[in-house]
């Protein structure tokens, strides 16, 4: 099998990624793999292979981003692309862009469900209420099931007033 | 307080590990930090457990990084009390742990706060009960970096949300005997779970055992992170127990000869290293279990597995580092032990 990335060689290296029970495999060759996905052979490096290969697939946008730096503690953007570790709460607003894909690919989920911190239980609380309504709207119209589907329509809606 | 191992599973899940990350607010996480900061944090968090009114604050020991030796750093990493990250840091690091040393709290390792509770058996919910009310106590004094969609934020995205990896680590000589350790590896991981080698991330398994835990950590409640997790692993047991009870049926000669001639290794070797023993010591705990041999219980096996550890053997047992050599001495401990 060829190299994903380059389409030259023969692929050496593959990742697999599982992502809410959905398989990602990515072939790359010798070079490719130590070029882009840097020591990503490693769990320790994973966060910046995934990275790196977000990057590389948003070229266009590439120039926007890599002058990003966190305010608050300093983190550049090379950095982040280099560790792969986020360097303080403030760092997921201002690496947004970067980091959100990111977030969606390793998770399959955007939505925080479990424990709440105790100043802010009320609020949450309700964002995960209508995140599992959602969810459940979702299924009832896959499932042609429109009754339902239109109850769950009005108690999100009700819940958003 | 003493837990007892769940009776049912407890030949094949060795322990269950519960660890729980999380950060300050309005605080820089630590690989960022200057070592102020990472002072303040460790203050802060020894604070909210040792000065706090509940019955806790008594059963915990607050050890700073900088000021143990290198070889407690290293009993203390076997133990699986403190990481090797955590070994490595110079200033402002450390870890509270309790006296039973079942539960540890290290701090500014990845993570500002690492909460972890280890207990014998297959024990998640007892686990993360412990853990969580670790969790409850820290946060009546410490604000908590959290984001309304995110959740609890940490150094490394794959731990946002709850913050939570729940691991059992299990014995499975059967399954890897019988090479079908491969097939259970993709099954484990179809179901948002990972499997790997008894070190954490990045280690091969040695001695036939592997640790489950479950890979993500946003978008689900605890409770529904510890089921998967169970349930996983129940079924993981299962067809590990189907398969010890085949090679009992089938191949009752092969595998009891392997089981005897494992047991006449260590009952007669000289020197052995650690991976060697543990390989051997796997089998004749399926020996045990498979009642092929009846003169040592689970439980002393266990303790045996964790007592060969380099630093571990050397606090158990004198070494004239001149004259023997450590696989001298794990041979002895071994052979005293098993005789």
């Amino acid at each position: 099998m060829l190299c994903n990335k380059c389409n030259k060689k023969e692929a050496v290296v593959f990742f697999t990624m599982v992502d809410n029970g959905q398989k990602t495999e990515l072939y790359l060759c010798e070079d490719c793999a130590k070029e882009s996905v840097l020591n990503s052979y490693m769990f320790d490096n994973f966060i910046s292979a995934l990275l790196n290969i977000e990057n590389e697939q948003n070229e266009e946008e590439n120039n926007a981003t890599s002058t990003l730096k966190c305010g608050k503690c300093n983190l550049s953007y090379e950095e982040l692309m280099k560790y792969g570790k986020i360097g303080c709460d403030a760092c997921y607003d201002n690496f947004s862009s970067v980091i959100q894909p990111i977030i969606k690919r390793i998770h399959g989920k955007e939505q925080h469900m479990g424990k709440i911190i105790k100043s802010k239980q009320h609020d949450i609380k309700k964002q995960q209420e209508i995140t599992i309504l959602q969810a459940k709207l979702e299924e009832a119209v896959r499932n042609e099931n429109y009754e339902k589907a239109a109850e769950y329509r009005d108690l999100i809606k009700a819940y958003n007033e | 307080m003493t837990w007892k191992a769940n009776e049912n599973t407890s030949d094949i899940a060795v322990s269950t590990r519960v660890r729980i990350a999380r950060n300050l607010k309005n605080t820089i996480f630590p690989h960022k930090a200057s070592s102020d900061v990472l002072e303040k944090v460790c203050a802060e968090v020894c604070t909210a457990i040792l000065d706090s009114n509940s019955y806790i604050s008594k059963e915990f020991n607050y050890i700073s990084i900088e000021n143990i030796k290198e070889d407690e750093k290293e009993t203390l990493i076997e133990k699986h009390l403190i990481s090797p990250n955590l070994a490595l840091k110079k200033n402002g690091a450390g870890a509270l742990i309790n006296k039973d040393e079942k539960i540890s709290i290290m701090i500014n390792e990845e993570d500002h706060i690492r909460i972890q509770c280890i207990l014998p058996g297959l024990s998640l919910e007892n686990a993360y009960d412990m853990a969580n009310k670790i969790d409850d106590l820290l946060e009546e004094k410490i604000e908590y970096a959290f984001d309304d969609r995110y959740g609890y934020l940490t150094s490394c995205p794959t731990n946002l949300g709850t913050g939570i990896r729940m691991s059992v680590m299990l014995h499975l000589p059967a399954l890897t005997l019988t090479h079908n350790i491969n097939g259970i590896l993709k099954t484990v991981s179809r179901y948002g779970l990972t499997i790997r080698g008894i070190y954490g991330e990045g280690t091969e398994s040695i001695g036939d055992l592997f640790q489950i835990s479950n890979q993500n950590s946003l978008g689900m409640t605890e409770n529904e992170i510890l089921l998967n997790v169970k349930a996983v692993t129940k079924g993981v047991i299962k067809r590990e127990r189907a398969l010890r009870n085949m090679l009992f049926e089938k191949d009752n000669c092969a595998i009891k000869d392997k089981i005897m001639r494992s047991y006449g290794i260590l009952t007669y070797a000289q020197t052995i290293d650690l991976k060697e023993a543990m390989q051997l010591l796997s089998i004749i705990r399926l020996g045990v279990d498979m009642g092929i041999i009846t003169t040592i219980t689970i439980d002393q096996i266990n303790e045996i597995i964790k007592n060969i550890h380099p630093a571990i053997l050397k606090g158990l047992i004198e070494i004239d580092e001149n004259k023997e050599c450590i696989n001298q001495k794990r041979a002895e401990y071994i052979r005293n032990l098993l005789r």
